[in-house]
């Protein structure tokens, strides 16, 4: 009915997700010119064009169009389906978090709950890894609620540069989002973390645990690292070995840090300098004020934007992360929707966000 | 004896006994119940059980999904639909709730009144026109309906076909009147006629509708209190929540203006402006609409104005609030008691009401002659004049116009104010808006200084510049958001229009506009010193960074951690630093209380940090326009052809579409034929719907569940009573949307909605299935191997079917092996050898295709619907087709099939024993010569039959001792057997009574921890 006069333009591939995700909820095409022109390698990087396949099975009746070059990419979104059996292999280029963290926004509204197996890098550096993602981003969904048969199992750790790992991960449906206000940060009480080993020696997580409590145990004695250890099958094709970090408060908020060691760089990183590296994060992410730490900013900013409009959303963050900032401007370009940000005069260092939610209902859902 | 003397027994009703009885429960309406203890609970445990179970199912259906009730305070005016058959009253009808209501003459009717109702009510009474599209688009925006019927006439189609409408697309409240009352003479046929109508009323309705009786005119009007009371009614009725209406946002156009460059030539794309208060959802810019009968437009501008017709509480509220600043009087606290007449406002633009006409050009006001006071004519000497005329004379004829002379420092127009000049105020200048911050201090002054009523150009102008004014000073506090959205604030203000185009939106969304994040620290420390009060980290200017929300560094990480900064976030974050045990106790304390109430609100556990926020936060929100507003909606591109077509008496609304709800797809929806309809409706013969906001014609394929939903299958037609599903193409609804279907809306002599039903799903693709039989004929068989011909028309088709089932009428089933030649035959086998005369059959499902047809119904006179295939073929000429194979009815004579006689070879005949043999030899018939023929046996003869006589004889007799003795021989078992079963049954009596008493001592147990008791 409508041609691509509709849809919004941009350039460059940063945050190509945010604009997938968005424009499949918002039903408006995007337009993404400008790929990486003047690279080397011109055009979508592998872990770019596998989401976007991921997103094609998820989808029914999208239209994908990439030109010759492949520096353009449209997209005009289809229904979201979801569905169970979704089986996706994923470059070991990035970690599974990257294409985990596309689904979680999308499968709330699919037309059926989703089950999806996942194959690649379990842990990795540059993203979240997927411990933190069970431990501090699922129980965020359920302030939303988003609560029933949402679960997460890592079948199998994948390490990079090879991978090799698994998860499950399955998500239920909702009718719509439920405004919410999260505005009390509340004091830490607790840290729990996992510490995870594989084709490494057992002894690295007890190294690990013991670096990380020697710097949280000044704040804190309740602290306490599960170590895992992978054997056997579940062991993935490459060395690693890291630990993440979630300090919960009283207000049942949490923050979360994590760390891994790369095994195949120069510079090896020792157990201990990685469960300080993550114990230190993870404080740097408690100095900043806000109810949710920086990895999850934006995630709940986009759950905020698709409440219903019933009473505004109000929600209490420190200073903005990249990606945060920019959803909130894709979040204004797709859904309308003008986050209200106010300094917050009790606490120096916070911003209180509020919005009137998009009132994003799932249309895709079958009654009876 | 004379009959005439003896007064005849006159008949006796019965007063007791059966019949008397029977009477008095007819009488009473009371029907005898067949079993009256059947769901009534007789005691015993099962009964416990059964009470509890039922009450709990009582409580359950009782259950609903709790509905949010959205409208704001000050509600937007209720939407009155007056609705009826022309000549039955609507407009007297509107006229005389006009003059109630505002004391008011309404001269001319055209399009909607508004009007002030009561103190917290205002009406807008809107006047439903005959055509079909005009009274689906009112039904999907009435708040309140007023069903006017002709008593004298009776019931029309048309009242029952708005009903119908009404209840699909969500029920609002149905007020019935009954007008041209005063045409029966006699007061027992008036009677009977309210009667028997309010009845039918009740059964369309529900029972004890409500129906008014308007008997009469007086003054061209009906009758005052009858009015009163309607107005009453009409008082107390409650907006309706309905999903539809809560989820999407529109607007009923009070007013709408072509605002096309009139250089344009006519055929030109249109600007359209709508005006009218925003219903049912916040109202966004860019977001997309749909104008029933024109089609999808994406609001190009909205600007908020000054209400026309304004609550009183409001007005009554600012008229204190002025008095207060003037200190003549003491402002009043209490509320509203009643409606003073300056409360009583009425916007009717396009009636002639009272004595203001406006049309799409301008505003008239009609002065009468008597009261044209202050406008010169031929008149007396201005000596002559009185003192105050003159004054105003002298005020018209000044030459400067008020803001010149309102430059002069010391001018003043009413008490306590003050005039500014321009200039020199001290304000703190934004660099980028320091040009409109003037503009914005003039017009502050022309609001001090004015209060007369203005034109409303003008005062859509200061509106435009006070909005803009508030926007740019609520923005400039804060800073935070153009941080993140860029400097350009203000387009999410109240100004119109100023949000890019889709087209061109690349330059405004992209970050490349938002040099502030390149160098942020530098902005950061001009705008604000202190590192906390920057609002965003990291660096953004990156167009080909890293998509990823885990940021690489955070800021403060690689800061030595020493021991004044550890105390430091110890004391902040932590609950071992400063944090008494006694106050987590507190905390704990607290979460428990609140735990079973709402567990999922952990973040709210604080109140003071609530409250705190609560306070700190206004809640005023830039975008989008809320409940209540009264808003202007600027449509760019609207076609010129529907421009044309709008009248003033037709409706026009404009419905907001959700995220989606323009893709295009299939929607499956539950329908059903409408019992009144005469037809049944065709698969993929053209229909009409109305979705949503939305009319379209479609190509409708109906379909059923088949096998416990496994199979959507096939219909040709639908049902005749009941539900089936209607899969059709067009656009994407959210399910539980209400679908009504149209085979034509011209006006015709039958009822002419044809089916109603809801939506259960919208996809891009749904699977339904028919039967289908490919048939063929066998050429050769070789014993359990058999090849077919005229199955397929190739072998690749063949190769396609491969291994499927196959089967002769007869039941033989096979399957299909392999492809032979091109031709399309194939080697088949079955379980059994096959005939040449028998048919084989494969039979599969073939997925129906749906035809991607969407005509969107246009309200323009070219448009015209696609015919259905009646008519196409009676335009056509060509016959209905009639293929003997597909009457229904009419069992098929075969007839008999006659089989070749068997034949066995001589030489098998002969080796077979006897009984297999075959029995060439038929019996022999009796013919009537051997029925004639007298037997006669020789002696021999006779001899033979007299000993195997004697031998039956005796075998007989030997059969009947042998019975005897058995018989005795049962008799003495039978005995015996009943002893032991007497045995039996007692034992297991006492097993079972056993057993019973156990289960009871259970029962009671669990009853008693259940505490059923």
């Amino acid at each position: 009915m409508k041609g691509s006069g509709n849809a919004l333009r941009y350039s460059g591939s940063n945050f190509l997700r945010q604009r997938l995700v968005l424009s499949t909820i918002s039903g408006r095409p995007v337009v993404i010119s400008d790929i990486r022109p003047k690279d080397e390698e011109p055009g979508l990087r592998d872990y770019e064009a596998s989401f976007v396949r991921l997103l094609d099975k998820l989808c029914d009746g999208s239209d994908i169009s990439i030109d010759e070059t492949g520096t353009t990419l449209k997209y005009r979104p289809g229904q979201i389906i979801g569905g169970s059996g979704l089986v996706h292999t994923c470059p070991p280029s990035r970690c599974l978090t990257y294409f985990l963290e596309g689904l979680l926004l999308l499968a709330p509204l699919a037309k059926q709950p989703l089950t999806v197996r996942l194959k690649g890098v379990t842990n990795s550096a540059e993203d979240v890894s997927c411990d933190t993602f069970r431990t501090a981003t699922l129980p965020l969904l359920a302030k939303f609620g988003i609560e029933e048969q949402l679960s997460f199992k890592i079948l199998k750790r994948g390490a990079p540069p090879l991978g090799g790992g698994e998860v499950i991960f399955s998500c239920p449906i909702v009718k719509a989002i439920q405004p919410i206000e999260l505005l009390n940060e509340g004091k830490v009480k607790r840290v729990r973390g996992v510490a995870y080993t594989t084709k490494v020696s057992p002894q690295f997580a007890a190294r690990m645990v013991d670096a990380a409590r020697g710097v949280l145990n000044d704040f804190l004695p309740d602290v306490w690292v599960y170590t895992d250890h992978c054997k056997g099958e579940a062991c993935g094709n490459s060395p690693g070995y890291g630990i993440s970090l979630v300090a919960e408060t009283i207000a049942r908020s949490l923050k979360s840090a994590d760390a891994c060691a790369s095994i195949s760089e120069e510079e090896e990183m020792s157990p201990e300098s990685v469960g300080t590296h993550a114990a230190q994060r993870l404080l740097a992410e408690i100095d900043l004020d806000g109810v949710v730490d920086t990895a999850h900013q934006s995630l709940v900013l986009y759950f905020l934007s698709l409440g219903e409009e019933t009473k505004p959303s109000r929600l209490r963050l420190s200073r903005l992360s990249p990606s945060a900032a920019q959803m909130l401007r894709h979040i204004r370009d797709f859904l309308g929707v003008v986050f209200q940000i106010r300094e917050d005069h009790g606490d120096s260092g916070s911003v209180v966000l509020s919005c009137i939610g998009a009132g994003i209902t799932n249309t895709a859902r079958r009654t009876f | 004896m004379e009959s005439g003397e003896k007064p005849k027994k006159t008949h006796k009703k019965r007063a007791a006994g059966q019949k008397a009885k029977k009477k008095k429960t007819k009488q009473l309406g009371k029907v005898e119940k067949h079993n009256p203890k059947a769901h009534t609970f007789s005691g015993g445990k099962r009964s416990v059980q059964r009470r509890v179970q039922y009450t709990l199912e009582r409580q359950a259906k009782k259950d609903k999904a709790p509905k949010v009730d959205k409208t704001p305070e000050v509600p937007p005016p209720f939407i009155v639909v007056v609705q009826g058959p022309p000549g039955v009253g609507k407009t007297t009808l509107i006229q005389s709730l006009v003059k109630h209501y505002a004391k008011q003459r309404l001269i001319a009717m055209g399009g909607p009144v508004t009007l002030v109702s009561g103190r917290h009510r205002r009406l807008t009474i809107i006047e439903c026109p005959q055509a079909m599209s005009a009274m689906l688009d009112l039904a999907k925006i009435a708040d309140l309906v007023l069903l006017l019927i002709d008593a004298s006439y009776g019931f029309e189609l048309e009242t029952f076909e708005f009903i119908n409408i009404l209840q699909v697309h969500g029920f609002p409240r149905v007020i019935g009147v009954l007008t041209h009352l005063d045409s029966f003479k006699e007061n027992k046929q008036l009677r009977k006629v309210k009667k028997s109508m309010k009845h039918r009323f009740w059964a369309e309705l529900y029972d004890g509708a409500k129906l008014f009786y308007l008997s009469g005119l007086q003054y061209g009007r009906y009758h005052r209190l009858e009015i009163q009371n309607l107005a009453r009614f009409i008082a107390v009725q409650k907006a309706p929540l309905l999903s539809w209406r809560q989820s999407h946002p529109y607007v009923l156009a009070l007013r709408w203006e072509d605002q096309t460059d009139p250089t344009l030539p006519e055929a030109s794309a249109r600007r359209l402006d709508l005006y009218g208060y925003v219903y049912g959802g916040r109202l966004r810019e860019g977001i997309e609409v749909h104008l029933p009968g024109v089609g999808d437009f994406n609001i190009a501008g909205i600007k908020k104005l000054t209400d026309p017709c304004p609550p009183p509480q409001e007005t009554e509220a600012e008229r204190r609030r002025a008095q207060a600043r003037k200190g003549d009087e003491k402002p009043k606290k209490n509320a509203l008691r009643t409606l003073a007449e300056r409360h009583r406002v009425v916007y009717a633009p396009g009636s002639e009401i009272g004595s203001i006409t406006v049309d799409s050009e301008a505003m008239y006001i009609y002065v009468p002659d008597q009261q044209a006071g202050f406008t010169p004519g031929q008149e007396k000497e201005p000596s002559e004049l009185p003192e105050a005329v003159r004054l105003v004379r002298a005020l018209q004829e000044s030459e400067g116009s008020l803001d010149k002379v309102s430059e002069k420092p010391n001018l003043r127009l009413v008490g306590n104010t003050t005039v500014r000049p321009t200039g020199n105020h001290e304000r703190r200048p934004a660099p980028e808006v320091a040009e409109q911050d003037e503009k914005e201090a003039e017009g502050d002054e022309v609001d001090e200084g004015e209060e007369e009523e203005a034109a409303e150009e003008d005062v859509e102008e200061r509106d435009e510049e006070m909005l803009s004014a508030a926007a740019r000073r609520f923005a400039r506090a804060p800073k935070l958001e153009e941080m993140v959205y860029g400097s350009g604030t203000e387009q999410f203000g109240g100004s119109s229009g100023s949000r890019a185009q889709p087209e061109n939106l690349g330059t405004a969304t992209d970050h490349h506009t938002v040099p502030l994040f390149e160098d942020e620290d530098n902005e950061e420390a001009e705008a604000r010193p202190g590192e906390k009060s920057s609002a965003l980290l990291g660096n953004l200017g990156d167009l080909d960074g890293l998509d990823s929300a885990r940021m690489p560094k955070l800021p403060g990480e690689e800061l030595a951690w020493d021991e004044s900064r550890k105390e430091a976030l110890k004391a902040r974050k932590f609950i071992t630093g400063g944090w008494s045990s006694a106050e987590e106790e507190e905390e704990d304390e607290e979460k428990e209380e609140k735990a079973p109430a709402e567990d999922g609100e952990a973040a709210e556990e604080n109140p003071e940090a609530k409250e705190d926020a609560v306070q700190t936060i206004p809640d005023v929100f830039l975008d989008g326009f809320p409940i209540g507003c009264f808003v202007r909606v600027r449509l760019e591109d609207v076609p010129a052809a529907c421009v044309a077509e709008l009248r003033r008496e037709k409706p026009i609304i404009l419905g907001g579409l959700l995220a989606g709800e323009s893709r295009m797809g299939l929607v499956q929806t539950r329908i059903k034929r409408h019992r009144w309809h005469p037809k049944l409706l065709k698969s993929s013969d053209a229909l009409l719907l109305s979705v949503g906001w939305r009319r379209f014609q479609t190509l409708p394929v109906f379909s059923l569940e088949d096998r416990g939903e496994k199979r959507m299958r096939y219909l040709k037609y639908t049902l005749e009573h009941a539900h089936c599903t209607m899969t059709c193409y067009g656009p994407m609804v959210p399910p539980n949307t209400g679908v009504l279907a149209f085979r034509s809306w011209e006006k015709v002599g039958h009822f002419r909605v044809c089916g109603t039903g809801v939506v259960l799903e919208a996809a891009p693709n749904f699977e339904v299935k028919k039967k289908l039989k490919l048939v063929g004929e066998p050429y050769k068989i070789f014993r359990n191997t058999a090849f077919i011909k005229n199955m397929f028309s190739s072998d690749l088709e063949v190769n396609k079917y491969m291994h499927a089932k196959i089967q002769t009428v007869s039941g033989i089933r096979g399957e299909i092996k392999k492809a032979e030649g091109v031709k399309g035959q194939f080697r088949a086998s079955f379980e059994d050898r096959i005939l040449m005369s028998d048919l084989v059959v494969c039979k599969c499902w073939i997925t129906v295709p749906f035809k991607e047809f969407y005509h969107p119904v246009l309200d323009v006179p070219n448009w015209r619907p696609a015919r259905l295939i009646g008519e196409l073929r009676a335009a056509q000429g060509v016959p209905v087709p009639d293929n003997p194979d597909s009457r229904y009815g009419k069992q098929l004579v075969r007839p008999e099939r006659r089989f070749n006689p068997l034949k066995v070879p001589k030489s098998l005949q002969a080796s077979l024993p006897f009984s297999a043999k075959q029995k060439l030899a038929p019996k022999k018939q009796k013919t009537a010569l051997t029925r004639k023929a007298a037997i006669v046996s020789s002696e021999r003869e006779k001899a033979v039959n007299n000993l195997i006589q004697r031998l039956y004889t005796i075998r007989k007799e030997k059969a009947r001792v042998r019975q005897q003795a058995s018989d005795r021989k049962r008799k003495v078992k039978e005995v015996q057997d009943r002893f032991i079963q007497e045995k039996r049954d007692a034992h297991m009596k006492e097993a079972k009574k056993n057993r019973h008493v156990k289960e009871g001592q259970k029962d009671a147990k669990r009853r008693k921890a259940m505490m059923m008791d």
